[in-house]
């Protein structure tokens, strides 16, 4: 009884999300908005982020620099967009493997059970009980500053959560009819969890990852801002506010507005998550 | 004649489920007497509990009484104020949940639990209600009172616990008495123990008690009268003797003759009432009787309009072709 | 009970010891050259030879593991990179500054975020819950770092009202229990009271604000999952009014999850110090972390990360040891 339900769910859900498209159109219109400036901040900022004009510090917000420049002259609108690029994009990237790797990782563990479980279980209970924050300024101490450096470590502090997460929805999806007949057919595991259960663990794995894609924003940025992450005169936001600090004095521009793109990133990242949940909420019961 | 302690006229209920609204009562009259057990009885869904949580007004979030009175006292206790209604819950009326291992609450002390009504009502504290909450405890049966008193609800057995949710309903001596399943939870010997704790309470404070069953067998050997329920409507009221022995709602025979051959025959179990109780979302659609799908007896009428009462002496029945007197 | 405990106990001393030997393995696994930052730049190969032998760095890994192990049960912490001097010491003359931070902000939030929790879920969809939503929201999405600057530069500079550094103007109180306000209060010096009490106010807010999302919202959903449950219910039959059944009742059944989420907050309180303190010039353990960072001085590092995991591990333990208090039926699992 239960697992044809789910089938149909699955499909639900796909079908709806074109359908839904054109209801909550505003959403996904937050997405693209986001996804375009990833992809392409030289739309909204013209100007370069690292061109230097040392006869224009600190100047205040303008007609030709909407959010004044920085301390080296640099238009700080452009270093702003983009700065979402790298914080957004390194953020997105950073979830979505932790979330592939916890999915593998998680689903075999809830595929094979035994001690391959048992260990994970143990390993992710350290995980997950730990400050993120200090776990990952280590990691990265030690493997020494840089962009690579925050996305390793804060990888692998994230993964556990989704081999958690996904571990709990294998083990109660495994016992289902569909999956032991693809067993009994012969199907290999890792195809099965592919093929049968992930279908069935998007709409879920979907509406964390948007969120944590906000967390992540918060986490990398913050890292920056300790120097861990991205070097100058990279334009990644917590290394800008980073370098803002020296000048609280004399520019609040500087110190105030790049921070809003870290807030409206991560509100956006809720926001959207929210929406997913709801939505599938509205489409499981 | 006994005067009515409270008397439910024509009420109507409808929960909120996600986009439309669903009658889940529908127009059910009745009245309970001083020193007498109306027994309600009917089906998973035939809203006999909806109707036992709308005369406390306690229904959930989503449902609605939209129309009909509850009289208590000659006072209608839908228009009473939030303020008055909570005077009267614990103190007048006391309502006996179902399920007594959830209705606890798991962190605090059988013993504070029971004397609660008294702190809310009499203004009492803790200390002092104490006595008195051993003294009901004990009235209701159970011997190592000390120990309840002081266990958590976890560390008592079914029985127990509900012998202790009766002593919490009595503590106030209210006047009328709702018990939503108090026996479904139990083993068959305890339903006994529990059935004729209810009757000597009853008769011992002249109390007028609802008593809500799915077991048409089980509650008549305590019910002075009996309201059986189907798919939201009141089908057959009246004494327990007419009910068992001369019922005339071709449902309330059905009842009869599946629980009194279940044990012997599993077939004729299905023979007696064949079909699945009602969906809620068809049975609020039906014009007619909700019986009509399942009924031997059906007649074209069924189909049209839900049929009026018909009374002879106190015995009550909605039907178009009742079964003949016997 | 006892095996309880016992559990908690074995679990506790376990997640310290994974992070000790990860982090260990980590600095060792990595192939960066300490030796060669204590030698400096211009350092030959002799001199670097030198400085790994001084530092132990030539000694087998599992000799070094040792070492450090048993120098840490033993209260060591090791020998800093750049200062050469014991860690141990630093940080314990740090630690009261961050425990002072940390203690207030702990308080406030674990009282506003359940205390805004319990309101936003007893209000439902009034106004009032719909501001907490928004603030709580608002918490969640703020950078810590960026709205500790931000209080600093407007609160602080612009409007004057907070000091933006430091956690005392006046002459520090005498050391007694390290917390500037306790000490200047046992001490009878008022002024010191208020003038550190001031200095608290931006970072404890900057911290409170972070965090207090998590605990309302955590609470607003434990309440109103305990608010269907049958003995709610029970408990409203008796006549009981909305604040008997709220405070009486819901409240203690509903602060489990709560209090375990309070506890793994602790430990990211103590991460986000970090920030907060580099923003504040705050002299504890965080800058302490900041400048170990800026120097690469990893044995510094290291000792932070194990005492705040130590800090954190103990205030989890503390929480898991309040469970049987609260929720009988968590003592009876024996």
């Amino acid at each position: 009884m239960a697992a044809p339900a789910l089938e149909v769910h699955a499909r639900a859900f796909q079908r709806a999300s074109i359908l839904d498209l054109a209801r909550h159109w505003w959403p996904v219109a937050l997405i693209a908005v986001w996804l375009l400036i990833v992809l392409v901040p030289g739309l909204l900022a013209p100007q370069d982020p690292l061109a230097v004009n040392t006869l224009n510090i600190l100047a205040p917000p303008s007609g030709e620099h909407l959010f004044g420049t920085d301390h080296a002259g640099r238009d700080l609108w452009a270093r702003c967009v983009w700065g979402v690029r790298y914080s957004l994009g390194i953020s997105i990237l950073i979830v979505v493997g932790a979330a592939a790797i916890g999915t593998v990782i998680g689903g075999v563990a809830g595929l094979f059970r035994g001690p391959v479980d048992a260990l994970l279980m143990r390993t992710t209970d350290v995980f997950l009980a730990f400050p993120y924050l200090i776990l990952a300024i280590a990691i990265a101490s030690a493997v020494g500053p840089g962009l690579t450096t925050v996305v390793v470590a804060l990888t692998a502090v994230w993964w556990p959560g989704y081999a958690r997460m996904v571990r709990g929805q294998v083990l109660a999806l495994k016992e289902l009819p569909f999956v032991e007949g693809a067993r009994a057919a012969g199907t290999s595991t890792l195809m099965i969890l592919f093929r049968h259960l992930l279908p069935h663990l998007l709409p879920q794995l979907s509406a964390r990852l948007s969120m944590d894609v906000g967390y992540a924003v918060l986490a990398m940025t913050g890292l920056s801002f300790l120097g861990l992450g991205a070097q100058p005169p990279t334009p990644e936001l917590g290394t800008i506010i980073a370098d803002a600090h020296s000048h609280l004095l004399s520019a609040w521009w500087y110190t105030t507005l790049p921070g809003l793109f870290v807030l409206a990133m991560v509100l956006s990242s809720m926001v959207v998550s929210d929406w997913l949940e709801a939505r599938n909420k509205s489409q499981f019961s | 004649m006994t005067a009515s302690v409270c008397e439910v006229s024509d009420l109507t209920v409808a929960y909120h489920s996600g986009t439309e609204w669903l009658q889940a009562v529908r127009s059910v009259s009745f009245e309970v007497r001083r020193g007498e057990i109306l027994a309600v009885v009917g089906e998973t869904g035939s809203g006999k509990s909806t109707t036992a949580t709308a005369v406390i007004r306690m229904l959930p979030a989503n449902g609605r009484v939209t129309s009909g009175r509850v009289l208590f006292d000659g006072r209608d206790l839908l228009t009473l104020s939030v303020r008055d209604m909570r005077r009267l819950r614990g103190q007048e009326i006391a309502y006996v949940p179902q399920q007594p291992m959830s209705a606890f609450n798991p962190t605090m002390t059988i013993g504070r639990q029971v004397a609660e009504p008294l702190v809310i009502h009499r203004g009492m504290n803790e200390r002092k209600a104490a006595p008195q909450a051993a003294h009901r405890l004990k009235e209701m049966g159970i011997h190592d009172v000390p120990r309840v008193m002081h266990s958590y609800p976890h560390q008592l057995s079914g029985g127990m616990l509900q012998r202790a949710m009766i002593a919490t309903a009595m503590i106030c001596q209210p006047r009328l008495l709702i018990l939503d399943e108090p026996t479904s939870a139990l083993d068959v010997t305890i339903q006994r123990q529990i059935l004729s704790l209810i009757k000597q309470v009853q008769a011992d404070y002249q109390l007028a008690v609802i008593l809500i069953s799915h077991d048409l067998k089980v509650v008549s050997e305590v019910a002075d009268r009996i309201l059986v329920m189907y798919g939201g409507r009141g089908v057959e009221v009246g004494s327990t003797p007419d009910l068992m022995n001369a019922s005339r709602h071709p449902y309330t025979r059905g009842l009869l003759r599946s629980t009194m051959r279940a044990g012997l025959d599993h077939k004729s179990k299905l023979a007696s009432l064949a079909g699945y109780p009602p969906n809620p979302h068809e049975v609020d659609k039906e014009p007619g009787c909700p019986f009509r799908p399942r009924c031997p007896r059906a007649v074209a009428e069924c189909a049209e309009r839900f049929p009026p009462g018909a009374f002879e002496d106190g015995h009550g029945w909605a039907c178009y072709n009742p079964e003949p007197a016997s | 009970m006892t095996y309880y405990l016992l559990r908690r106990l074995v679990g506790a001393v376990a997640v310290l010891f994974g992070v000790v030997t990860g982090t260990f393995v980590l600095s060792h696994v990595i192939p960066s050259c300490p030796a060669c930052a204590v030698a400096g730049l211009r350092a030959g190969p002799e001199q670097i030879k030198e400085a790994a032998h001084s530092l132990g760095l030539d000694r087998p890994v599992w000799d070094q593991y040792v070492t450090y192990i048993s120098g840490l049960v033993h209260g060591d912490l090791g020998i800093s990179y750049a200062s050469r001097q014991p860690i141990g010491p630093a940080i314990l003359s740090a630690l009261p500054a961050t425990l002072e931070l940390v203690f207030y902000s702990f308080i406030i939030y674990a009282v506003l975020g359940v205390g805004l929790g319990l309101v936003w879920a007893w209000r439902g969809n009034r106004p009032e819950s719909w501001l907490i939503r928004l603030l709580s929201m608002l918490g969640t999405a703020l950078p810590v770092f960026w709205f500790a600057m931000v209080l600093q530069l407007w609160v602080g500079l612009r409007l004057g009202w907070f000091p933006i550094t430091g956690r005392m103007q006046l002459d520090t109180p005498p050391m007694i229990t390290g917390f500037y306000t306790i000490d200047s209060l046992l001490t009878g010096n008022f002024h010191a009271f208020f003038d550190a009490s001031w200095h608290l106010v931006l970072p404890v807010t900057a911290l409170v604000m972070w965090q207090f999302a998590v605990a309302s919202r955590l609470t607003q959903k434990s309440v109103i999952e305990e608010m269907r449950m049958p003995y709610v219910r029970t408990a409203i039959a008796k006549g009981a009014g909305t604040r008997r059944v709220m405070l009486g009742h819901v409240f203690r059944n509903a602060i489990n999850p709560v209090l375990t989420m309070l506890g793994l907050q602790f430990g990211w309180l103590l991460g986000g110090t970090v920030l907060v303190e580099v923003v504040f010039s705050w002299p504890g353990i965080g800058i302490y972390m900041y400048n170990a960072l800026q120097t690469f001085d990893f044995p510094a590092i290291m000792a932070v990360t194990v005492v705040i995991t130590l800090g954190f591990v103990v205030v989890n333990l503390v929480v898991d040891l309040l469970y049987p208090v609260i929720d009988p039926r968590i003592r009876a699992l024996g």
